[in-house]
């Protein structure tokens, strides 16, 4: 059993996907941009 | 409803039962049951994750809440992404490596089997009760709506789905959820695109949204740090993380879809999808219930969309009154059109400085209009006598059922159901395997066959089945469906969170220092939500760290079990 106690560490079958994080917030940070453009253009 | 539609959701509601029990016979052991063997790919677990978030209250309320106060509640959602990463990071590989079927298992071997049970029971209780509020939510819109019997419709959506997730297990649960994903997000874009198209000719979907822009409807950031207000982007942001990591991470409803994928990378790609798609998915909701406004902008609404007390409030002494406001409506109800008409002109001329005068005659009109349904919905409360009544979840249902072509009402119908159904089975499933994995085998009996616990599973899963049914005729009366269980949640959400915070994160962290601080953050947020205004997202953050805090100075005085 692994030790509960310990902090995980990353797994040898896991790669670390930290490219696909980094994606994940660029498209948020898109996402709210458009929101923000869609509020800015249509607010008179 | 026409005999089209009908057969449609009758149809759908065979079609769906017909497809979970055919996966009865890959469920012939507990881990099949409970975990499909941990075999399901990361794209269908990733379907199922959403379609267990997004229930019919979502389809309902949300749509209601962009009618009334348009894209301002998708700031609820974006501290969800950030949530995914940190999650993906810590307890998704925790929770595989560890082999658990229930995230409060764990708590046990890091703590004591006291602290796993408390949280597991905080589960069971929430989860139960929330489980019947989201049968009850579309059961009583639809109902009145459509003059259905509340106790069949309550039924007609429970018992379908208690039945194939008692039988078939995660697999149903998991592949009914993947094609009810399908049908509900058709069905909202075939709406949205008949929303689009039945607008007046001449305006068109840049014009219903500088329409909505006019009426403060596209307001998608509020930057005010103010604990008071529910939706803003710091409470999103910041109380919002907190509730997507206690609701994905500790919540076993959302654990165990998860821990059905293939390996640590498939289970982190399925939280992935909603870091990714939420938001958007959640601004097209948003947007469906923003055109439903500028729809009915052209279109003359009945004044109130919930109907439930129109004939007691018509012949009480007050129904001569309830006219005059209904006289006074229709006024207001034109002046708006003409508004509304004229901004649209202004704006196809190019016309900017009479664009922005048409604006703010708009922003005046609509201002009238929800006044008068205002005091319309007041004098409901006082003749009724009902102080909970609201009439913002009836807004969709209404469109649907008055103006979409034959065939539509029915997808949508079916779509509503779905997104009930979706949910409900997730919740079913995780409440059975707590119920018997931290309980039954736990407590009451170690060493029994495998068939055995099969058999208490499928039990388990019946009992939850006809006790969210039992809640969700009783739970009748609420006001805003989503905030009552987002509310509901956050009593314990944050606490729990601060209790998988003290095991995964703070290695001096003891048993007695977790279980005290669980009782000291729900004790705190309590305390928080009768005496305080403050809004019930950040009931997450307090919560989380009132456990921490509580629970590390309990530590510091009680003996370390990895110590000793």
């Amino acid at each position: 059993m692994t030790d509960a106690r310990s902090t995980p560490a990353p797994a040898a079958d896991a790669p670390t996907r930290t490219g696909t994080y980094v994606l994940v917030i660029v498209v948020e940070v898109v996402t709210l941009g458009a929101l923000w453009w869609l509020q800015q253009y249509y607010t008179l | 409803m026409q005999w089209l539609d009908w057969v449609i959701v009758v149809g759908y509601l065979c079609w769906v039962v017909y497809d979970g029990l055919k996966r009865t016979k890959a469920s012939t052991e507990i881990e099949g049951y409970f975990l499909a063997n941990r075999s399901l790919p990361w794209w269908a677990v990733g379907l199922s994750v959403m379609a267990t978030q997004l229930s019919a209250i979502t389809m309902v309320g949300t749509t209601g809440q962009g009618y009334a106060d348009g894209l301002r509640f998708v700031q609820f959602y974006y501290g969800l992404p950030v949530a995914m990463i940190i999650l993906s990071l810590t307890v998704v590989p925790f929770f595989h490596r560890a082999k658990v079927f229930t995230a409060y298992e764990y708590l046990e071997r890091r703590f004591d089997v006291k602290v796993r049970t408390l949280t597991s029971l905080l589960f069971l209780l929430s989860r139960g009760m929330s489980c019947g509020v989201i049968i009850a939510a579309p059961a009583v819109i639809l109902s009145i709506v459509l003059g259905w019997n509340l106790t069949i419709t309550v039924l007609a959506i429970g018992l379908p789905t208690a039945a194939y997730t008692m039988f078939g297990g995660v697999q149903a649960v998991t592949w009914t959820d993947v094609k009810q994903m399908f049908l509900i997000v058709f069905g909202l874009c075939a709406v949205a695109v008949a929303l689009v198209l039945g607008l007046p000719d001449g305006v068109g979907f840049g014009d219903a949204l500088q329409i909505a822009g006019a009426t403060n409807r596209l307001d998608a950031f509020d930057f005010r740090f103010d604990l008071n207000e529910t939706y803003t982007f710091w409470s999103g942001l910041i109380g919002g993380l907190f509730l997507m990591l206690s609701y994905f991470g500790c919540d076993q409803s959302q654990v165990q879809r998860y821990l059905t994928a293939k390996s640590i990378d498939q289970a982190r790609s399925s939280l992935l999808m909603s870091a990714f798609w939420k938001i958007p998915l959640q601004a097209l909701v948003l947007l469906v219930g923003i055109l439903v406004f500028a729809f009915y902008l052209f279109h003359q609404p009945p004044m109130l969309f919930n109907p439930v007390h129109d004939q007691r409030v018509r012949a009480s002494a007050r129904g001569a009154s309830y006219a005059d406001l209904e006289s006074e409506y229709v006024k207001a109800f034109e002046a708006r059109k003409q508004a509304a008409e004229t901004l649209v002109r202004a704006r196809q001329a190019g016309d900017e400085s009479g664009t922005i005068a048409a604006a703010a005659e708009l922003s005046r009109r609509a201002g009238d209009v929800t006044a008068i349904r205002e005091q319309a919905a007041d004098m409901v409360r006082s003749v009724s006598g009902d102080r909970q009544y609201r009439d913002v979840n009836y807004i969709f249902p209404t469109f649907v059922t008055t103006h979409l072509p034959i065939g539509l009402v029915g997808l949508l119908i079916a779509a509503i159901f779905a997104a009930a159904m979706s949910s409900i089975s997730s919740e079913l499933n995780s409440l059975s395997t707590a119920t018997v994995i931290d309980f039954y085998r736990r407590h009451f009996n170690k060493e029994a066959s495998d068939d055995h616990y099969l058999l208490v599973s499928k039990f388990a899963t019946g009992f939850w089945g006809v006790f969210a049914c039992m809640v969700a005729v009783y739970a009748t009366t609420l006001g805003s469906l989503i905030e009552v269980v987002n509310r509901f949640g956050s009593f314990f959400y944050g606490s729990i969170l601060g209790v998988f915070v003290l095991a995964i994160l703070v290695r001096r962290a003891t048993a007695a220092g977790a279980f005290v601080g669980l009782l000291g953050g729900m004790s705190t947020v309590a305390w928080f939500a009768m005496n305080t205004s403050v809004s019930f997202l950040w009931h997450n953050v307090i919560g989380a760290v009132a456990v921490v805090v509580v629970g590390l100075t309990v530590s510091l005085f009680t003996p370390n079990r990895q110590a000793s």
